[in-house]
């Protein structure tokens, strides 16, 4: 067990006692060495589940909405305390973004920081142990740490060393805000964040032409099943009735087939790729100057589309036209609902 | 064959660009047959989502016109509708969608002369890029 | 359906490079085969037999799109004249082929194959199941995730399947499991006679993969013990972290639900059947507003009594295949088979 994970089981175990949290979300081991599950705690006996480890990729904040829209059984009073969270860096740009929409207030959670030098992809790791014949029954009384440069895997009296770029999600390489930004308690030694985003990635589809971009775009958007992993796992993703559901219209004997036909939807149950795309347009329309690019719709993406060069784009627009920055500020008044005289205009005749 | 006539939905604010159509029709202008005005209350009122839509339903450009700024009917409206449309513009082309489908214009209740020209440079510009089919609902025929 | 003709064994032997040329002479069928799409491994309709791969554990999404796609147009109503319509029918789909596909998935196949046939007739289903034909290759690397092994499936095991291949070093061994598969394989030069150690080699590969799969699970009594855990409090521990999307139901191999709607294409409506999940909120939505499964509790545990209880009150037969994508692809990380286990071992 290292520090960190044991201050957490102390932390927690102490909140729960005091009964100063309802329940405490975290992680435990997940079902093979290289992943880690969320964790629900509400027993003080249970606390020994949670771990952290390079595997804890999830944004956690994503189960308070989530909780936030549970239906109460009958009868139940709704609880007043607070929530424990284990929130990384990246994560709590996720939680200033909702508290400056007023989705979530301050006191409704109580949050336990941990700085972070980066998680690791599952998938990335799995081809690496499998290009290097690592057995996974080796990896089970392993241990794997990411320190500064690299990713150091010690199993059995091995040590392998993988760099850092190779292993770690997309999102980290360049974070720049390693540290938990709002929290109650903070774990783990500061890390120094990177100096700036590599755009790269997003700059490389930019410099291909119109037709290849849409070529790019064609392949993976079709490949794409709407299983809505990306929009479900989403924190800035809140909505109780979303865009590209089917809207709840009631129908009677007296509706006709045209109005059942063109009920009140956006975008049809076929799957393909105008459907696909609109999708995904509408998803990102909805996320400009909110998504904190935590890169969870692309981690959790079964069909491997890399959505993080939407999100990214998305974040290089909005820092470039209007200097925006999503997750810095809780006072900051939303993108969208607000607008400068000078904002840039060029493009309308 | 016929030459290709697209087919362009317009989204127009009712207090400047819609009477700035009937000007130009009351003018007696001539402009292109393409477009299906939609008049909505504000430019602010057009959701991308609408534009999105009007797309997949096979309009091959759309046309959003409201009020310059400052003269919005309800003051900042459009001010809005700027920051949004200028995000799916390069939405739409970073996934490879070209940018003259998708065009904004002020257009003031006082130029019926305007209205006609941004309607004839529209219709063009959409014209000489061919039919959408990129967006286009899979099935719908025309 | 495939068990009224079923065959005496027969079995070949066919080189593994003569299999590109078996695969090219079934010029008459459309043919699905696994290939890699940049890291993705995916059921496509093949076009060039060289993108085939054989080298994969399973594809990331179960093919049973081929004979239930996610997308399928059921009727097209279009104006006649004035005050008519005219209602039409698909046309009845190509025939296909279906090669690589896993003993698993084609047990899956076998599985709606009971929902389908069953009672009345899915005529959609029937008209691409009759016209697929399923060539399985054996599994000899199990993922570490699979479990077909608990829930009546094995490596090799041949439910749903037309032929099976398994590999055994330079050559696949086939086993013709039904008149249909047999069909397929007409051309002697490329199928040749088997030799004992074919056979034995054939059967150390099963024996092998089984071993790799590890004990199985004892589910004996579990549906009748899933009965009484319906109103458990449990149930909760396993559905918090769940996020109420699709992947499992999509990936998986025997999830069958799917949703029709009308849609609306200017003078022309199609009704179109897609794919649906129990885990989506609108699943249950009545028109009223009344959800009568309003929280992911009730759908979670509705998947898992679906799959263990329900499906083996009306049909006998545990309705998963244990092909584990459901927990290789959950984006909170749920595992089914510790889940399961869980479940069968704990003391009520």
């Amino acid at each position: 067990m290292n520090e960190i994970e044991a201050a957490i089981q102390d932390k927690v175990r102490s909140l729960l006692e005091a009964e100063k949290i309802q329940f405490f979300i975290g992680y435990e081991k997940g079902s093979d060495p290289i992943h880690s599950a969320p964790c629900f705690v509400k027993e003080p006996k249970d606390v020994e589940r949670l771990v952290w480890d390079p595997f804890c990729a999830h944004n956690l904040v994503t189960f308070i909405i989530d909780e936030k829209k549970r239906e109460l059984p009958r009868g139940e009073e709704p609880d007043s305390r607070p929530i424990g969270l284990l929130v990384k860096g990246c994560d709590s740009k996720a939680m200033i973004q909702l508290m400056s929409e007023n989705k979530i207030a301050r006191e409704e959670v109580y949050i336990i920081g941990v700085c972070c030098n980066g998680v690791i992809d599952s998938t990335k790791l799995e081809k690496i142990l499998t290009e290097k014949s690592i057995d996974f029954e080796a990896l089970a009384e392993s241990d794997i740490q990411v320190d500064k440069d690299s990713v150091v895997i010690k199993y059995k009296k091995e040590k392998v060393s993988i760099a850092k770029k190779r292993v770690l999600l997309d999102k980290c390489p360049d974070c720049m805000s390693p540290n938990t930004l709002v929290y109650d308690d903070l774990l783990g030694d500061s890390v120094e964040p990177a100096d700036s985003r590599d755009y790269t990635s997003v700059e490389e589809i930019e410099a291909l032409s119109l037709d290849k971009r849409w070529e790019f775009w064609k392949k993976l958007l079709t490949r794409c099943i709407r299983c809505s992993a990306c929009r479900n796992i989403c924190p800035i993703c809140y909505c109780k009735e979303c865009a590209v559901d089917s809207a709840h219209q009631v129908i009677t004997p007296k509706t006709t087939y045209q109005e059942k036909a063109n009920k009140g939807t956006w975008i049809e149950q076929t799957v393909d790729l105008p459907e696909n795309l609109f999708f995904h347009l509408t998803r990102m329309l909805h996320m400009a100057g909110r998504c904190i690019n935590c890169g969870e719709c692309e981690r959790v993406c079964p069909m491997n589309i890399p959505l993080s060069l939407l999100t990214r784009k998305l974040e290089k627009e909005v820092k470039e036209l209007f200097g925006y920055e999503p997750g810095k500020d809780v006072d900051a008044k939303p993108l969208m609902s607000t607008f400068e005289e000078d904002d840039p205009g060029d493009f309308i005749k | 064959m016929s030459e290709f006539e697209p087919k362009i939905v317009a989204f127009l604010c009712k207090w400047c660009s819609s009477a700035g159509a009937d000007l130009a029709g009351v003018s007696r202008l001539e402009y292109k047959p393409n477009v299906i005005p939609i008049r909505v209350m504000c430019s602010g009122r057009v959701d991308p989502l609408f534009v999105l839509k009007a797309l997949k339903e096979g309009a091959d450009g759309v046309l959003v016109s409201g009020c310059h700024p400052g003269d919005c009917h309800y003051v900042q409206g459009n001010m809005f509708a700027r920051r949004r449309f200028i995000i799916l513009k390069k939405l739409l082309e970073f996934v490879g969608i070209h940018p003259d489908r998708f065009q904004v214009s002020w257009v003031s209740a006082s130029e019926g002369t305007k209205f006609t020209k941004v309607i004839d440079d529209v219709v063009e510009s959409v014209k000489a890029l061919g039919p959408q089919t990129k967006f286009k609902k899979v099935g719908i025929d025309e | 359906m495939t068990s009224s003709n079923k065959t005496k064994q027969e079995c070949y032997v066919i080189k593994k490079d003569a299999v590109k040329a078996f695969l090219d002479s079934l010029s008459d069928y459309t043919l699905h085969a696994p290939v890699r799409e940049d890291e993705t491994i995916l059921f496509k309709e093949i076009k060039n037999t060289d993108d085939i791969i054989y080298d994969f554990s399973n594809a990331v999404k179960a093919p049973k799109d081929v004979v239930m796609p996610q997308t399928e147009t059921m009727l097209t109503i279009t104006k006649g004249g004035k005050d008519s319509l005219v209602v039409e029918e698909p046309e009845s789909p190509d025939k296909s082929v279906v090669f690589g596909i896993r003993p698993c998935d084609a047990k899956g196949i076998a599985l709606l194959d009971q929902i389908f046939y069953e009672d009345k007739q899915d005529t959609y289903y029937v008209q691409r199941r009759e016209n697929t034909t399923i060539i399985a290759l054996a599994c000899n690397d199990p993922h570490r995730n699979c479990f077909c092994t608990s829930v009546g499936g094995a490596p090799n095991g041949k439910a749903g399947c037309d032929l099976l291949f398994t590999d055994i070093g330079d050559a696949y061994f086939v086993e013709v499991v039904t008149s249909k598969g047999k069909k397929l394989i007409t051309n002697k030069k490329l199928f040749k006679s088997i030799s004992e150690a074919d056979k034995k080699a054939k059967n150390a590969a099963h024996k092998e993969a089984t071993r790799k799969l590890g004990d199985a699970l004892d589910l004996k009594n579990f549906p009748e013990k899933l009965e009484k855990m319906f109103g458990e409090e449990f149930w909760e521990k396993y559905a918090l972290k769940c996020i109420g999307c699709g992947a499992c139901a999509y990936m998986c191999p025997t999830c069958y639900c799917f949703d029709i709607n009308d849609i609306d294409y200017k003078d022309v409506v199609k009704r179109v059947r897609t794919w649906d999940s129990c885990q989506f909120g609108n699943y249950t939505m009545h028109t009223s507003g009344h959800n009568p499964r309003p929280n992911k509790v009730n759908r979670v545990r509705n998947r898992v009594l679906h799959k263990f209880k329900y499906h083996v009150d009306n049909y006998n037969e545990i309705k998963c295949v244990g092909c584990g994508r459901c927990t290789t692809h959950c984006p909170v990380n749920m595992n089914l088979k510790a889940i399961i286990k869980e479940l069968a071992e704990k003391e009520l």
